[in-house]
């Protein structure tokens, strides 16, 4: 590519992505700023309030508590976020909060809008898609609930590892990748499947390449980290009631996750897996970006299934 | 303030005119894209890909409607607990015999309203409290 149609593109995904940041963060205002109330729910009273401000106010908060678990999970970016909030604002405001979360969707937006159209040229279609994935309200409680900024956090800290590990990393890369990874693992316990993903993509990169040596040297630290990170996450006695019991029950909870919603997603989704296949079936770098969200979609769902698989 | 229903309705409308605007959003972007790619399989991938964009979207509008009509119910139960979140609160400030236990257990501290009442109180006195409570 020339450099004038390399600045060209550049620009263009600047674009892209300051206007997909826009339209996604209009959009969700909006719904947030219509339907959310000002009033704390479930596990604010004790994640935010008891644990976290009480302890602020009284001045005897301690460092640890940032990464301390709340159930499986260590909510370092929900805690610091709640503390500059209200360090700014000087009052507890779960409303506030859900509006500032719509920052990170947008910015989630921004960035793969920006990327599609940086490597791939300009596309409006995706740009549409990108948009309304993350602007519609899909799911309504990670919008209106305060709570719910954890999604967001490691819905954003795992596209950005996976997208390191999308082209060979170089080793600055490399080190961003395992720093990432674990943001996602301090967002959500989910977040340690993220280095497992972007472990399977430098996998196939060492595959392609015949350059394995070095690449699978960097899978196996992923797979090392994903591995001490489901080590550290606690086990929370008081939800084995809702983990599945059985290899039946599981295997039933991962088909329901992979078929939402509604139970036809798998042939709604069709079409889409059919397009993925000649990606699967070449050897273009870069390209099977487009696999990984299934990838992390599918450990997701895995997550979930071993984590709330009881029908119950 | 408009009607729940009435609001219900404004959505209606407002995906009624959104889905059909990104259908075809999508069909001319990738119209237009054929332009540069027209060989082989990336000719192929316009009929899939414009149908899995109407499953997609149609999957959405679904979605979306059934969004709406949650997004109402949670608005309408988060107000009934900041109600009685205040009564409990005017009822503590009053002195009088009974914070509605009843009423703060709702607040779903779930399992523990005694722990909720507590810290209800030493957040007010902190002055930490959203306002809408306080108010």
């Amino acid at each position: 590519m020339s450099r004038q149609a390399e600045a060209s593109r550049g620009s263009d995904a600047a674009v892209a992505a300051a206007t997909a940041f826009l339209v996604t963060l209009a959009a969700r205002l909006l719904f947030v700023s219509r339907y959310s109330v000002d009033m704390p729910f479930l596990d604010q009273w004790d994640a935010e309030l008891d644990s976290l401000l009480l302890p602020y106010v009284r001045g005897d908060l301690e460092w640890q508590t940032l990464f301390s678990p709340h159930n499986e999970h260590r909510i370092f970016f929900t805690r610091v976020l709640t503390l500059i909030l209200y360090s700014v604002q000087g009052v507890w405001s779960p409303r506030t909060m859900a509006q500032v979360q719509t920052i990170l969707p947008a910015l989630t937006a921004s960035l793969l809008a920006y990327w599609s159209v940086r490597d791939r040229g300009s596309r409006a279609g995706s740009w549409v898609l990108i948009v309304a994935a993350f602007g519609l309200p899909l799911a309504v409680t990670n919008h209106l609930w305060s709570f719910q900024n954890q999604f967001g956090f490691l819905v954003l800290f795992s596209i950005v590892a996976i997208r390191l590990a999308a082209t060979e990393p170089s080793l600055p890369r490399f080190l961003a990748l395992m720093c990432f990874s674990v943001f996602a693992y301090l967002s959500m316990a989910g977040g340690a499947l993220t280095p497992l993903v972007c472990a399977g993509m430098l996998g196939v990169h060492a595959v392609r390449s015949g350059r394995s040596g070095r690449l699978l040297s960097m899978a196996l630290l992923l797979v090392g980290l994903s591995l001490l990170l489901y080590l550290l996450t606690p086990d929370v006695p008081q939800h084995d009631a809702l983990r599945a019991q059985s290899i039946t029950k599981s295997a039933a909870a991962f088909s329901l996750l992979l078929l939402w919603p509604f139970g036809v997603g798998a042939f709604v989704w069709l079409p889409g897996r059919l397009l993925r296949l000649p990606v699967v079936a070449t050897r273009s770098q870069g390209n099977h970006l487009v696999l990984v969200p299934v990838g992390a979609l599918r450990l997701d769902a895995c997550d979930e299934r071993c984590t709330r698989g009881s029908p119950e | 303030m408009f009607h729940v229903y009435t609001q219900q309705k404004i959505f209606d409308r407002y995906v009624d005119l959104l889905l059909p605007a990104f259908v075809a959003l999508c069909y001319f972007a990738d119209k237009a894209d054929t332009r540069t790619k027209p060989e082989g399989w990336d000719r192929a991938q316009v009929p899939m890909g414009l149908l899995q964009i109407a499953l997609a979207l149609a999957l959405v509008g679904f979605v979306q409607l059934q969004s709406f009509d949650r997004a109402i119910v949670w608005q309408s139960r988060m107000r009934n607990q900041l109600s009685m979140a205040r009564n409990a609160l005017a009822a503590q400030a009053e002195g009088g015999p009974g914070l509605e236990r009843r009423g703060v257990g709702f607040l779903t501290f779930s399992t523990n309203p005694e722990k909720t009442l507590g810290l209800l109180k030493e957040a007010r006195a902190a002055g930490i409290l959203p306002a809408s409570l306080v108010r």
